[in-house]
């Protein structure tokens, strides 16, 4: 019992004379830490953009809407009956017909082709159906309806506007792909860094090392204070990357929300949570005893009293 | 209690530090180890808490060969035996007292209980009063004090000194020799290297003398031990 109550207050004593150590060369640590911040916001940022990404094109699904662009021959009646029609189907929640004329009238707005498309000698635009599918439609359900709906036969060409959201998850996928790679490399890049500062620290205590080692210090003695200054470079590099993060996004905030505001939908950007901000800082300050194990290790057996 | 059996240490490049030496110390014996520099004192003291292994020969302390042992037991002997070298080996980054405390903290033992024995093992050398200065403010004596209260702070039943007088005018090596002697007077073993002759005959002590390698005979004129 009280060889484990020493063992207990030797870790607590090495922790907190780590953390003084840290404190007292504030220029250097600041320094280390800082990079090690960069290394670690970097994935970390990159996380935070693409769950952003994939909340606000989330948001976008919900309002999927379908084209239906009708032959051009055909009659007004013939297109408000088949209107008529799909206002009871359940699986639709809105429908707008918009004929030949205001389809011309809404492009002529939104592109301001005015002179060109007055120059048309007749106007090139079908009559189109906007339909909104219920929100809660499968995929199964929306594909089955897709189906329908081409298969009428007034029907020319039926467009999902999703095509640019699953694009978008193509990109999404493809970022968080990389993000793994990105995330893998800087975590190599942040063990490397916290290995270094621990080398140059063990190569300044090497008179301690080697008293410590002609009194009897066991091998995990001497090397609990460097592990110690590794996990508390990682800690302390994941909480100034989070804080790194929070900014960078909150320097994003406000043009995003321009941008989203252009395609009428509002969103709420997604900050560093309290899980997110944890599971940095822990995994940094994994990487930290990781790079600190290393380099001990490595070192440690080339020292060796005289 | 320490035997050394026909030990020979060759170094890598070829050097021959000792020449089948055998030696036999009993428990409680202050021993003067002397010689030429080079003689291969440092060589035979650095033996017993592994710092070196023999190429050659058996050591057996307390009954057991410690020429074979496995390198995961070597802390544990070196928390029984003291160490006192030529130049001190004390750490400048903390005040005396922290120094003394080391070997008891490697040992594990509790904070509190750690400096009220490195307070008794100061006040023992007469440098309680230091306790809180920086090393490098004590003269060369009172390092080397230092350096006996924190080889004796854990009560080890060895204590090496591998020329504690090396840096120190006549008056000073006396009183150190003064104070390990008086260590062991209460039951320490002692084993001292040293290449001052005159000293270590003035103490009235065993003396073997290393000579390239070989151990002489006993310089048994002055023997006051036994």
């Amino acid at each position: 019992m009280v060889r484990l109550r020493s063992w207990v207050l030797h870790h607590f004593s090495c922790a907190n004379e780590s953390l003084i150590r840290l404190l007292k060369k504030p220029l250097a640590s600041l320094l280390t830490v800082a990079m090690l911040a960069i290394a670690l916001a970097l994935p970390g940022g990159l996380y935070m953009l693409t769950q952003n990404m994939l909340a606000l094109s989330g948001h976008w699904e919900a309002d999927t809407r379908i084209s239906l662009y009708l032959r051009e021959d055909l009659d007004e009646q013939v297109a408000r009956n088949i209107v008529a029609n799909l206002q009871k189907d359940h699986r639709i929640t809105k429908v707008q017909f918009m004929n030949r004329d205001e389809a011309l009238d809404e492009f002529r707005q939104m592109t301001g082709f005015d002179e060109a498309l007055d120059r048309l000698e007749h106007n090139p635009l079908p009559p189109v159906i906007l339909l909104s599918p219920r929100k809660d439609l499968t995929a199964d359900a929306l594909t089955d309806l897709l189906q329908e709906l081409t298969a009428m036969p007034q029907v020319d060409l039926v467009q999902l506007d999703l095509e640019w959201i699953k694009r978008l998850q193509g990109i999404l996928g493809l970022i968080q792909r990389s993000l793994l790679i990105v995330a893998g490399l800087l975590a190599i890049a942040v063990v490397l860094i916290i290995g270094n500062t621990i080398r140059l620290e063990i190569e300044n205590r090497r008179d301690e090392i080697v008293i410590t080692q002609l009194f009897g210090a066991t091998h995990a003695f001497i090397r609990r204070p460097f592990l110690y200054d590794g996990i508390w470079f990682g800690l302390l590099g994941g909480l100034l990357a989070c804080t790194l993060i929070y900014a960078a996004l909150r320097v994003l905030n406000e043009p995003v929300g321009r941008l989203i505001e252009l395609y009428n939908s509002s969103f709420q950007p997604i900050y560093p949570g309290p899980s997110f901000i944890a599971a940095l800082t822990l995994f940094a300050a994994l990487l930290g005893y990781l790079g600190a194990w290393t380099a001990v290790s490595q070192r440690l057996h080339k020292i060796e009293p005289e | 209690m320490l035997q050394f059996i026909n030990v020979s240490k060759r170094y890598a490049n070829g050097h021959e530090a000792l020449n089948n030496v055998s030696l036999n110390i009993s428990r409680g014996e202050l021993i003067f180890l002397s010689g030429h520099s080079g003689a291969g004192k440092s060589t035979l003291l650095k033996l017993i808490p592994i710092l070196e292994r023999p190429t050659q020969g058996d050591i057996i302390l307390d009954g057991a060969n410690i020429v074979r042992m496995k390198k995961y037991y070597i802390p544990l002997l070196r928390r029984n035996i003291g160490m006192v070298f030529q130049d001190h080996h004390l750490l400048f980054d903390r005040p005396v007292i922290n120094n003394v405390m080391l070997p008891l903290e490697i040992s594990g033992m509790d904070r509190k209980e750690c400096r009220k024995r490195a307070q008794a093992a100061l006040d023992k050398v007469g440098l309680l009063n230091k306790q809180n200065c920086d090393p490098i403010t004590l003269s060369t004596g009172e390092q080397q004090r230092v350096g006996i209260a924190r080889a004796v702070v854990n009560r080890p039943p060895i204590l090496l000194a591998d020329e504690p007088t090396g840096n120190l005018d006549p008056k000073l090596s006396q009183e150190i020799m003064n104070l390990l002697s008086q260590f062991n007077s209460v039951g320490v073993t002692a084993i001292i290297a040293t290449h001052d002759i005159r000293l270590a005959r003035k103490m009235h002590r065993r003396m073997v003398v290393l000579h390239q390698g070989k151990l002489l005979e006993a310089d048994i004129a002055d023997t006051g031990h036994g």
